[in-house]
């Protein structure tokens, strides 16, 4: 603000100056051509009747603001004005040296202030010469009129604009501070709140917007993050408390030896689901920070795909469905161990969802540098619900409890690897039936 | 006693079953929603170990739960889930169970519940009270006549639910006095005539009933209209 008021008042006062200066030079130069004028007059009619002939009162209309003398080649005040007819007006040297006209100012005694002369040679190189003279006291007053005006004007003009700016300034950043005070009411127990934005178009409000969508993602991220927790914490607690029944009821009376094996053959069942849901989720987490390692090694992905095919094949015989694997013999530098995951993953989803006498085709290929594996099944394929969504934590697994070494978290699993290695993976249904998921991962070579 | 376990879980299921009959309880298994209010309507179960999520989006265990009550199925119901939040623990009460345990749980603790539950047995225990067209629900707040919603100062209502506890008894002045004060109140009982009073201005009044009577030199009654003249 003060600032503001500062360069106000030094722009006032450059703006104020250039007014004075511009004024008094014009006010110079009115005077100067009514001088030249009224002399270029006395001139001709001192030529035509000769210097003591002349009608010095031409052209006069207050005679005692502009006077006139004419001087002879003797440099004898020949004519004079009543006012100044005492003393000639300068010196007869300094008439005699004029060659063309030219001004001089001069204090004259009996006028105010400073006066302002002409003289003009009547003709060229003689020495008679036309004075006339008139007080600069109109223009001093005039100056000075100005110069009050400007004196009064300039501080007032002052005050009002920084006032005014003052008042703008604070119409404009109003919404600003509401809105500063709306951003720190929101806090995370009331996510929904939102900034109020002013309805002008401007950047105010877009910032506002911005902030709004921003807060809409955050608030996004934070119900997912929530929800994750509640279903993590709820397929924890299903096999926990499975497990905590189970010893409980070993352990509540006296068991024989084969009723004991079976209460701990089952407990070691939970166990085993309790690690990979751990697995499981501590892979998430650190997905979640952005930090799943991945490492290169290399591999061939016909190999490495008929392996897996193998460690399927007793599942895939007992579902009764069908397995082929298609890939070219090539050489790929990926995580084998994570693309084994996800391939797991993604088979065990498959071998789920397709029906006794089904096919699943897994199909690798490799396409601008980037691994392409597709595993398509003749199930169902995937829900409208479960489509969009199918690769989130725990969708289309409430209550799915039940089916052995499924922690809910296979799909989501396979997201991250693909996103580690640089990649991404798709779920579509095919028109005719089955469900096609496409993971694409980056060769790390 | 015949207990019916509700869980979708088999080996859950089968587990409590197991450490249930293994104290003598009779156990029925039902897996989902549909089965768990079948058995429930052609039994009458002592009590109910009902699972909340029942792995369909449709009839979870507060579903069961509520078409139990609406069924006029009494048992009490106690729920089992994993979801520990506040606002089930709630819903799970409001719906009509009486009692919700969180998993894991301690088995003994599971049966100490169950014997609690049915200690108290199968009363019908309505979560809305209906005398007539009048309609009371507690956890709502809510008084209705027909359709039309009446609202009632705290003490109005506690004093309604009170008649509505008792269809058709006689209240003494020092019974609701008992009941819907405490002992800082000055034992005024002029204090329940001017409380009736507003109560009769608000649910008789403006529908031209007398459903709240005087009966002189006792106390007052809460009398079921639809049903004709109480007896004297």
């Amino acid at each position: 603000m003060l600032v503001f008021a500062v360069s106000t008042a030094v722009t006032l006062a450059a703006v104020g100056a250039f007014v004075y200066a511009r004024t008094a030079a014009d006010l110079l130069d009115t005077v100067d051509a009514g001088l030249r004028s009224r002399a270029a007059i006395l001139v001709v009619d001192a030529r035509a009747n000769g210097p003591a002939n002349v009608n010095i009162g031409t052209g006069l209309i207050e005679p005692d603001e502009a006077f006139a003398q004419i001087v002879d080649a003797s440099g004898t005040v020949v004519r004079s004005n009543d006012i100044v007819s005492g003393a000639p007006m300068l010196s007869a040297d300094a008439v005699g040296a004029v060659t063309e006209p030219t001004f001089f100012d001069r204090h004259i005694p009996g006028i105010d202030n400073i006066t302002r002369l002409l003289v003009a040679p009547v003709r060229t190189g003689g020495r008679a010469a036309v004075i006339v003279g008139t007080s600069l006291q109109d223009r001093a007053d005039q100056l000075l009129q100005l110069g009050l005006t400007l004196a009064i004007g300039i501080p007032i003009a002052l005050v009002l604009l920084s006032l005014a700016g003052w008042l703008l300034a604070g119409a404009a950043l109003r919404p600003v501070e509401r809105m500063r005070r709306e951003a720190a009411a929101i806090s995370s127990s009331d996510p929904e709140g939102r900034l109020t934005l002013p309805p002008a178009d401007d950047e105010i409000t877009r910032l506002g917007a911005t902030m709004n969508a921003m807060l809409d993602r955050i608030q996004a991220s934070v119900e997912r993050e929530r929800r994750f927790v509640d279903d993590a914490s709820h397929e924890l607690r299903t096999p926990l408390s499975i497990l905590k029944a189970e010893l409980e009821l070993a352990l509540a009376r006296p068991r024989s030896p084969g009723e004991l094996t079976a209460a701990l053959r089952s407990a070691a069942v939970e166990t085993d689901h309790l690690v990979r849901l751990a697995e499981d989720l501590l892979v998430l987490a650190r997905s979640h920070d952005g930090h799943l390692p991945v490492r290169g090694e290399d591999a061939d992905l016909r190999e490495l795909l008929e392996g897996i095919a193998v460690r399927h094949r007793s599942r895939t015989v007992a579902a009764g469905v069908n397995l082929s694997v298609e890939a070219p013999p090539a050489a790929v530098r990926v995580d084998v161990g994570r693309l084994r995951q996800a391939t797991d993953d993604l088979l065990d989803n498959a071998v789920r969802h397709t029906p006794r006498g089904g096919q699943i085709d897994v199909t690798g290929t490799i396409v601008d540098g980037e691994i392409q594996l597709v595993v398509q099944d003749s199930g169902p394929g995937f829900s409208p619900e479960v489509l969009s969504r199918a690769f989130e934590p725990f969708v289309g697994t409430a209550g799915a409890y039940g089916d052995r070494g499924r922690s809910g978290l296979g799909l989501a699993i396979v997201r991250v690897i693909a996103e580690a290695h640089g990649g991404d993976v798709r779920a579509e249904n095919f028109p005719a039936g089955g469900a096609r998921v496409t993971l694409t991962v980056r060769d790390l070579g | 006693m015949r207990i019916l376990v509700v869980e979708d879980s088999e080996k859950m299921a089968a587990l409590v079953r197991r450490g249930l009959e293994e104290d003598g309880f009779a156990v029925d298994v039902a897996n989902d929603a549909d089965e768990a209010v079948w058995c429930a309507k052609e039994n009458p179960y002592d009590a109910i170990v009902l699972d909340v999520g029942l792995g369909s989006a449709s009839a979870d265990g507060f579903e069961v739960c509520r078409r139990l009550r609406d069924e006029g199925r009494w048992s009490p119901v106690l729920m089992l889930t994993a979801r520990d939040a506040v606002e089930d623990r709630v819903r799970g009460l409001d719906v009509g169970a009486d009692d919700y345990l969180t998993k894991p749980f301690a088995f003994d603790e599971l049966r100490a519940r169950i014997r609690a539950l049915i200690r108290r047995g199968a009363e019908p225990r309505p979560t809305v009270l209906s005398v007539g067209d009048l309609h009371l629900d507690p956890a709502r707040h809510r008084v209705q006549r027909g359709s039309q919603t009446i609202e009632l100062t705290g003490k109005e209502f506690a004093l309604l639910e009170c008649f509505m506890r008792h269809p058709g008894e006689v209240l003494t002045r020092t019974a609701l006095t008992e009941h819907v004060w405490d002992f800082a109140h000055e034992g005024d009982s002029n204090v329940i005539d001017v409380h009736v009073r507003n109560l009769r201005m608000k649910i008789d009044r403006p529908f031209g009933r007398s459903s709240l009577e005087t009966v002189r030199r006792v106390g007052y009654r809460l009398r079921d209209e639809t049903l004709g003249d109480a007896p004297a």
